[in-house]
C-alpha cells in the first residue's frame, strides 16, 4: 500500500475526533424526556408508558434485591441498596435517557458480580439482563442509530470485563446471548423510532404544503386584485389624458396659463399612465395564464350582475335579484369589488349547493353597499368539493380592502349565507 | 375634403373629449359616436367614416372583432385603434385584424390629429416603436408562417426591397434615402405593393413582410 500523506493525516485527524464525538453522543445530560403518549381516543392514557416503566422498575429491584440477598445474606441494606439501584435506571431513564443508560450499565455490573459472589454462573445476573434491555429499548425510542450501535458495543465491553473477572472454565456462551437479546432490543426500538420519526416528518411536510398553498392561493388572489383595480385605475388616468388634452379646444383663444396648466395635466396623466403600464405588466407576468392576458373586455361594474344572474341561472340555479334603495353610481373600485364579490358567492352556490334557490340582494344605503347572497339547500347533493377556498379568500380580501365587513354563515336549513358590507368612501378626505 | 371620424369607445367621457379635440381641426369632421363594438360596427356600415377611432376594451363585442368584422365586410372605414394599454398582443391583435394604425390614449392632440390624417391617406400609421413590438411578436410567435410566399413573385426586385424597409418600421422618406431614390418614386412603388399584394395599407404590408418571412425578426427581441 502507498503511503498516502494526506489521507493519513486526515484518518488521524478523524481519530482525534472521536472521544469528544462518543462522549457528546454518550454524555449522560444528553437525549429528551420521553413524550406522553399521543392517543387521541384515550386521554387517560398519556401517562401510561410511564406507569408501566415505573412498575418495571419496581419488579427489577425487588428481582435484584432478592438475587443479591441470596448470594450475600448478610448484605442487609446493601441488598436493598443494589435493588433499588438496578430499578432506578428505568425510571431516570424516562427524563435523562443517556443518564439511565450509565447508570442501568453501572449497577448490572455490581449487581451481577455480587451475585455471582466469585463463583462460576451467568456473566450477567437475570435482573441486571431484565433491566438493561427494557433500558436500552427506551433510549433507543429516542436516539440516532449510531448512539445505538456505540451503546451496544459498550455493553459487550461491560461484558467482557465482566468475564475477566470470572473463573476458569467459563464458556462464554450467556455473554453471546445478552449481546443478541441486546442488539434486537435496540432495533426493534430504533426502527420503532424512525417509523415514528418517518410520520413526524411527513405530517410537518403536510403541514407546511398546506400552509404554502393557502399563502400561494392568497398572494394569487392578491395579485389578481390589484390588476384588475391598476386597470380601473388606467382607465381614469386616459380619461384624464384626454380630457386635459381637449380642455383648451373648447374655448375660442384661451388663454396662455390655462393652456399651460392643462399641458402639465396632461403630461403628469401621461407619466402616471406609463408607470401603471409598468405595474400592469409586472402584475401579469408573474403567471402569464389566460386569466392574465390581455383583457379585451371591459372590468366588471354592478350594471353586469344581470350576465353574472343569467349564468347561473343557466348552470340550474333560481337566483332572485332584489335592489332596494336607490341605486346611483359607486366608486369604480367599489362596483368592481361587489361585482366579484357577487361572482364568488354564486360560484360556491354553484358547487356546494347545485340547483338551491338563490336570493341575491343589492341594498343601497345611505353610505354603505350591502350585498346579500343566501341559498336554500340543495336539491341534488353537491360534488365532492374539489374547490382551494379560493373564492372565500376573494370575498375576504376584497372586503377587508375596502374596510367593508363580510359574514358567512350556514343556515339551519341547509342553505348558507354570505353578507358583505362595503362602506362608500367619496372622493374628499379619506 | 374633410375626413370623417367614427369614435368607439365605451367611456362618454373619452369619446366627448376626443370629439371635442378632433371637432376643433378644420379638416376633421366627428361624423358619430359609438358605445360598443356592435355599434361601431353598425354605424361605420351606415355613417361610411373614413377613420373609425376603436377602443379595444368595450362591452358587447370588443374592439378586435369589431375591426375584424369592418374589414372584413369591406366597409370603407379605416381603423386607428386607441387603446389605453399598450400590450403586443394587441398591437399585433389589432394589425391582424386589419388596424389601420395603433395609438395609446393619452397621446398629445397634435399626434392624435395627424394620425387620423395619415390614416385617412391610406398609410399605416406605424411609429418606429410599434414597429419594434410588432417584431418581437413575431420572434415570441416563432413559427413563420408561408400561405402566401408565391406572392413575392408579382413583385419586382425594387418592389420587394421596398417592401423589406417597410417592414423595418421606415418611413418614405428614409427609404427614398436609403435605397438613393425620389420620394415620390418610393411612393410608387408602395402603391404598386399595396395593389398587387392586395393589402389596405403599410401595416398590413409589415404584417404580411413578417408572416413570409421576408424579414426575420431578430432573434433575440
Amino acid at each position: 500500500m502507498v503511503f498516502d500523506a494526506p489521507r493519513w493525516r486526515a484518518v488521524t485527524r478523524g481519530m482525534a475526533t472521536v472521544p469528544s464525538e462518543l462522549w457528546r453522543d454518550l454524555n449522560p445530560m444528553a437525549g429528551a424526556p420521553l413524550r406522553r403518549w399521543h392517543a387521541p381516543r384515550l386521554p387517560w392514557a398519556g401517562w401510561l408508558p410511564h406507569t408501566l416503566v415505573l412498575a418495571g422498575a419496581v419488579v427489577v429491584g425487588v428481582l435484584a434485591w432478592r438475587a443479591v440477598s441470596s448470594a450475600a445474606p448478610d448484605a442487609g441494606q446493601g441488598a436493598v441498596l443494589l435493588g433499588a439501584l438496578q430499578g432506578v435506571p428505568l425510571v431516570l431513564c424516562l427524563y435523562r435517557p443517556m443518564a439511565g443508560w450509565w447508570v442501568s450499565l453501572i449497577a448490572g455490573m455490581l449487581v451481577s458480580e455480587v451475585s455471582r459472589a466469585g463463583a462460576l454462573g451467568p456473566v450477567w445476573a437475570e435482573p441486571a439482563v431484565l433491566a438493561h434491555l427494557g433500558v436500552l429499548a427506551l433510549v433507543a425510542l429516542r436516539t440516532r442509530p449510531r448512539v445505538l450501535v456505540e451503546m451496544w458495543l459498550l455493553t459487550l465491553l461491560a461484558g467482557a470485563i465482566l468475564v475477566q473477572r470470572m473463573p476458569a472454565g467459563y464458556d462464554a456462551t450467556d455473554l453471546l446471548e445478552l449481546s443478541a437479546l441486546s442488539a434486537v432490543a435496540l432495533l426493534t426500538a430504533g426502527a420503532l423510532r424512525g417509523r415514528g420519526e418517518a410520520r413526524r416528518r411527513l405530517a410537518e411536510q403536510e403541514r407546511v404544503s398546506a400552509t404554502e398553498r393557502e399563502r400561494r392561493a392568497m398572494l394569487e388572489e392578491r395579485s389578481r386584485i390589484a390588476r384588475e383595480l391598476h386597470d380601473v385605475l388606467a382607465h381614469h388616468m386616459s380619461v384624464i389624458a384626454i380630457q386635459a388634452e381637449a380642455a383648451p379646444y373648447r374655448v375660442t383663444d384661451p388663454p396662455h396659463p390655462l393652456t399651460r396648466s392643462f399641458a402639465t395635466i396632461h403630461s403628469h396623466a401621461t407619466d402616471a399612465l406609463i408607470e401603471l403600464r409598468r405595474v400592469l405588466g409586472v402584475l401579469r407576468a408573474t403567471e402569464p395564464t389566460a386569466e392574465t392576458a390581455a383583457p379585451i373586455a371591459p372590468q366588471p361594474t354592478l350594471r353586469d350582475v344581470d350576465v353574472l344572474v343569467a349564468g347561473a341561472r343557466a348552470a340550474g340555479l333560481t337566483p332572485v335579484v332584489a335592489v332596494t334603495g336607490t341605486p346611483r353610481p359607486m366608486p369604480p373600485g367599489l362596483e368592481l369589488s361587489a361585482y366579484r364579490i357577487l361572482q364568488e358567492a354564486l360560484s360556491n352556490v354553484m358547487r356546494h349547493a347545485p340547483g338551491a334557490e338563490v336570493d341575491l340582494e343589492i341594498a343601497y344605503q345611505p353610505s354603505t353597499l350591502r350585498l346579500r347572497v343566501r341559498n336554500g339547500p340543495p336539491s341534488s347533493p353537491p360534488a365532492p368539493s374539489t374547490g382551494t377556498g379560493h373564492g372565500m379568500l376573494g370575498m375576504r380580501e376584497r372586503t377587508a380592502m375596502l374596510d367593508g365587513r363580510l359574514t358567512t354563515s350556514p343556515l339551519p336549513d341547509g342553505g348558507y349565507l354570505v353578507t358583505a358590507v362595503l362602506p362608500e368612501r367619496k372622493g374628499e378626505g379619506s | 375634403m374633410t375626413i370623417r371620424v367614427l369614435i368607439a369607445d365605451d367611456q362618454a367621457l373619452i369619446r366627448e373629449g376626443l370629439a371635442v379635440l378632433l371637432a376643433a381641426q378644420a379638416d376633421i369632421e366627428v361624423a358619430g359616436e359609438a358605445a360598443d363594438g356592435r355599434e361601431a360596427v353598425d354605424r361605420t356600415a351606415r355613417l361610411q367614416p373614413d377613420v373609425v377611432l376603436m377602443d379595444i376594451r368595450m362591452p358587447v363585442l370588443d374592439g378586435l372583432e369589431a375591426t375584424r368584422q369592418i374589414t372584413r365586410a369591406g366597409l370603407a372605414g379605416k381603423v386607428l385603434v386607441l387603446t389605453t394599454y399598450d400590450l403586443d398582443e394587441y398591437v399585433y391583435q389589432a394589425l391582424r385584424a386589419g388596424a389601420s394604425g395603433f395609438l395609446l390614449k393619452d397621446a398629445s392632440a397634435n399626434t392624435l390629429t395627424d394620425a387620423v390624417r395619415v390614416v385617412a391617406a391610406g398609410d399605416a400609421l406605424l411609429a418606429p416603436s410599434i414597429t419594434r413590438r410588432l417584431i418581437s411578436e413575431f420572434a415570441r410567435l416563432g413559427a413563420v408562417r408561408a400561405p402566401a410566399r408565391a406572392q413575392l413573385d408579382r413583385l419586382t426586385d425594387r418592389e420587394t426591397e421596398v417592401l423589406t424597409q417597410i417592414a423595418g418600421g421606415l418611413s418614405n422618406a428614409e427609404i427614398a434615402t436609403r435605397l438613393v431614390i425620389a420620394e415620390q418614386t418610393v411612393k410608387t412603388h408602395v402603391s404598386r405593393i399595396l395593389t398587387k399584394l392586395d393589402l389596405r395599407d403599410r401595416a398590413q404590408a409589415v404584417v404580411l413582410a413578417y408572416e413570409i418571412g421576408l424579414v426575420k425578426p431578430p432573434q433575440d427581441p
